[in-house]
């Protein structure tokens, strides 16, 4: 039996109600920190949003940078020209000085006892190096005559070294269609091809490794913190249908606030656990994996933008979404098929053609594209706001849609 | 005034309709049962009430606001209580219900003052730091309802609030109910039960596909069947003497004897039925049992839509 107490009985005060106007934030900050202690509560917050991403992007980490296995190139000049020395002498400062003495994560070096390609293979197969890169006898002359290709030595018990060497030695090798003239220019001038600057070898190296995901490592993190992102947000999502079917929609429908509360509220949620993960993600990164993500103004501004875009797609599969298995389907398709157009799984390589231009206008792929043009030696905010209005325009778009998408189903 | 006055409620899903003219009012301290079967439009009518339904037609108005016009002012003064437990099992009870009274605007000292009401309301003090999903059935049940409670709504509205509940479960909800209508408070109840609508309500929609088959207090529905009370009276002896003597009397419609049992048709009251105890006596019948057959809501049901209530 229920006992009523005085202060139950009718006082004839008047309740202390509020009445939303169109701008109040309150219902939509009330279901929002809601949502953001049940996360926390449940542990879905810490799991999806900082542990998830941690360990793969630490993973991948430990297997791609100076804290694991370690990729050791050596340069045998067969040739002993002047071309050959040029070669050689532009791809060893191409890497600075960190790059032969072991303190990089990629080593390319000459080895004094390494003089030929047994030499290289013995060296290769008592582990002692990664790879080797060959300049044959006679590609002096080859500037000049018939084009000749350097030779990769490679191992498949070492497939990222061997393909690392192999990229190099490729693009060297096309470089050299341009060099040869170049050099065919000295020659015919009578100066000595020695003198060539090693700029573009420089950029030959460097951007190999950058499409190897050496050079610029946040990536590695915001791959995997992307699809935890998303993963989360399928989370989010599944509780709000399951909140409609189990009635909690309707009694928080009942009270004086709009639907347009709800979707919001539901995103409130969606950002802070994804800045909070963001943040967390970003500097334990930096502290224990030595991850180099950029100024810190353009990543909290860049990764704003891409949790509130991940937060407008959560509206988007509310709306869309009638059922639990709906949500996990629509959140799975974007957390995979995201992941994938946008390179999250391969270190922030895109893929060729059109799917790389596809994957570029993905929150993960904006927010990846944005993070390397605004990193070290970028541009900075200036030179990727488009990027940042298009994540914040999906953010914006996704909720109003969802909210109107919601609204016509419920009523 | 009214708290809720519902007025000629039209809704429909595609091309069935689902529910068509309904209409109904409630006064301060009222409790209004919609009774009806499974199907009956019980929800569709209390969605479009709560505004969480727009009609296609008709109006709902909770103390002079329109639902459809001054929403948020309408929907302050009522509390839903949904069928299905609507709580987060994962937060505790209090935690619940300063949830929802924060969503009507309640907030610090006032909101604390609110769900400690509630919680004594519904007898939850002591388990309100537990979690829901740590909660008996009953304690769910009585917590579902206490959420619609911390911002005292002026009219509440359940929705089937005991489906699914044991007996004595379900009894301290409905005395609940019944202290609720005594300090004021509306009640929109919906059932399939008889004998809850008939136990709560002082006026009752019967609904039936749809429609508002009948509405009125229980005695004015009940009229409507168009028969008398039978007193059923069994027992040896000369039964047909009984049935003679018994037409004599004042307020009795009509008698007959059928195979060791007298049935007696007639408005049943304390002295009839005294009267008529006597005078089995003095014929000489020994009776061996009593039963009234009086027509209720399920006879009003079926009278009015040719089936059974639980069809």
């Amino acid at each position: 039996m229920w006992v009523l107490s005085r202060a139950c009985a009718r006082t004839g005060e008047v309740p202390a109600r509020t009445f939303p106007a169109v701008a109040d934030m309150g219902p939509a900050l009330v279901l929002g920190g809601n949502g953001v202690r049940r996360g926390l509560r449940n542990r879905t917050v810490i799991l999806m949003g900082v542990v998830g991403p941690l360990v793969l992007g630490g993973v991948l980490a430990l297997a791609f940078t100076g804290t694991g296995p370690k990729i050791d190139i050596v340069l045998v000049d067969l040739d002993d020209s002047s071309v050959s020395a040029g070669i050689t002498r532009g791809l060893l400062e191409a890497l600075g000085p960190d790059a032969q003495d072991g303190d990089s994560p990629v080593t390319l070096r000459t080895e004094p006892g390494v003089d030929s390609v047994e030499q290289a293979r013995s060296a290769l197969d008592a582990g002692d190096v990664s790879a080797a890169i060959v300049i044959p006898e006679g590609y002096g002359d080859s500037v000049t005559g018939e084009p000749e290709d350097l030779v990769v030595v490679g191992s498949a018990d070492n497939t990222i070294g061997s393909a690392v060497a192999g990229g190099i030695a490729r693009s060297v090798t096309a470089r050299t269609d341009l060099q040869r003239s170049m050099v065919a220019g000295f020659v015919s001038a009578g100066l000595d091809p020695s003198g060539i600057e090693p700029g573009d070898l420089q950029q030959v190296v460097s951007t190999e490794l950058t499409d190897f995901g050496f050079k610029f490592d946040a990536p590695l993190f915001l791959g995997p913190l992307s699809v935890f992102l998303f993963l989360g947000l399928g989370v989010n999502a599944k509780s709000l249908v399951r909140d409609r079917s189990i009635g909690i929609l309707d009694r928080v429908r009942a009270a004086p606030i709009s639907t347009r509360d709800v979707v919001l509220g539901a995103a409130i949620t969606v950002m802070v656990t994804g800045i909070v993960a963001a943040t967390l993600v970003v500097v334990l990164s930096t502290v224990v994996f030595g991850a180099s993500w950029g100024r810190p103004l353009d990543v909290a501004v860049i990764m704003l933008a891409f949790v509130a875009s991940v937060a407008g797609l959560l509206g988007l599969v509310v709306g869309l979404a009638r059922t639990e298995a709906q949500a996990d389907s629509w959140t799975n398709l974007m957390a995979f098929g995201f992941g994938v157009l946008a390179g999250s799984f391969f270190g922030g390589t895109t893929l060729p053609g059109l799917f790389g231009v596809i994957g570029n206008l993905t929150p993960n792929g904006a927010a990846m594209r944005a993070l390397i043009e605004a990193g070290p030696g970028g541009e900075g905010l200036g030179g990727v706001w488009y990027l940042i209005v298009w994540m914040f325009a999906i953010g914006v778009v996704g909720v109003v849609v969802g909210g109107v998408m919601l609204n016509r189903r419920l009523r | 005034m009214a708290v809720l006055v519902a007025d000629s409620l039209r809704r429909s899903f595609g091309g069935r309709v689902a529910v068509d003219g309904v209409g109904f009012s409630i006064g301060p301290g009222d409790t209004y049962g919609l009774l009806g079967p499974n199907g009956a439009g019980k929800t569709t009518t209390i969605s479009m009430v709560c505004g969480l339904l727009r009609p296609d037609g008709g109006t709902v108005r909770v103390h002079d606001h329109e639902m459809r016009v001054t929403r948020c002012q309408a929907k302050a003064h009522l509390g839903l209580v949904p069928q299905e437990v609507a709580l987060y099992e994962d937060l505790s009870g209090r935690e619940n219900l300063e949830l929802f009274g924060r969503l009507q605007g309640l907030g610090g000292r006032l909101l604390t003052q609110r769900v400690d009401e509630a919680l004594e309301l519904v007898g939850l003090v002591d388990r309100a730091a537990d979690r829901v999903v740590e909660y008996s059935g009953g304690m769910k049940r009585r917590c579902n309802i206490g959420a619609a409670l911390v911002h005292r709504p002026d009219l509440l509205i359940l929705d089937e609030p005991t489906v699914g509940v044991d007996p004595q479960s379900r009894n301290a909800i409905l005395a609940g109910i019944e202290e609720l209508r005594g300090v004021g408070m509306a009640v929109l109840y919906t059932t399939h039960y008889m004998e809850e609508a008939q136990r709560l309500c002082e006026r009752i929609g019967i609904m039936d596909q749809g429609v508002m088959v009948a509405e009125g207090t229980t005695a004015e529905l009940v009229s409507l069947v168009g028969r008398h009370p039978v007193i059923r009276l069994s027992g040896d002896g000369p039964l047909d003497s009984f049935v003679k003597a018994a037409l004599e009397v004042d307020g009795v419609v009509n008698a007959s004897d059928h195979e060791g049992r007298a049935d007696v048709v007639a408005d049943v009251s304390a002295a009839l039925l005294s009267h008529l105890l006597d005078l089995a006596e003095r014929t000489g019948v020994r009776v061996g049992g009593v039963q009234v057959d009086a027509p209720d809501l399920e006879d009003v049901f079926l009278h009015l839509t040719g089936k059974a209530l639980r069809d």
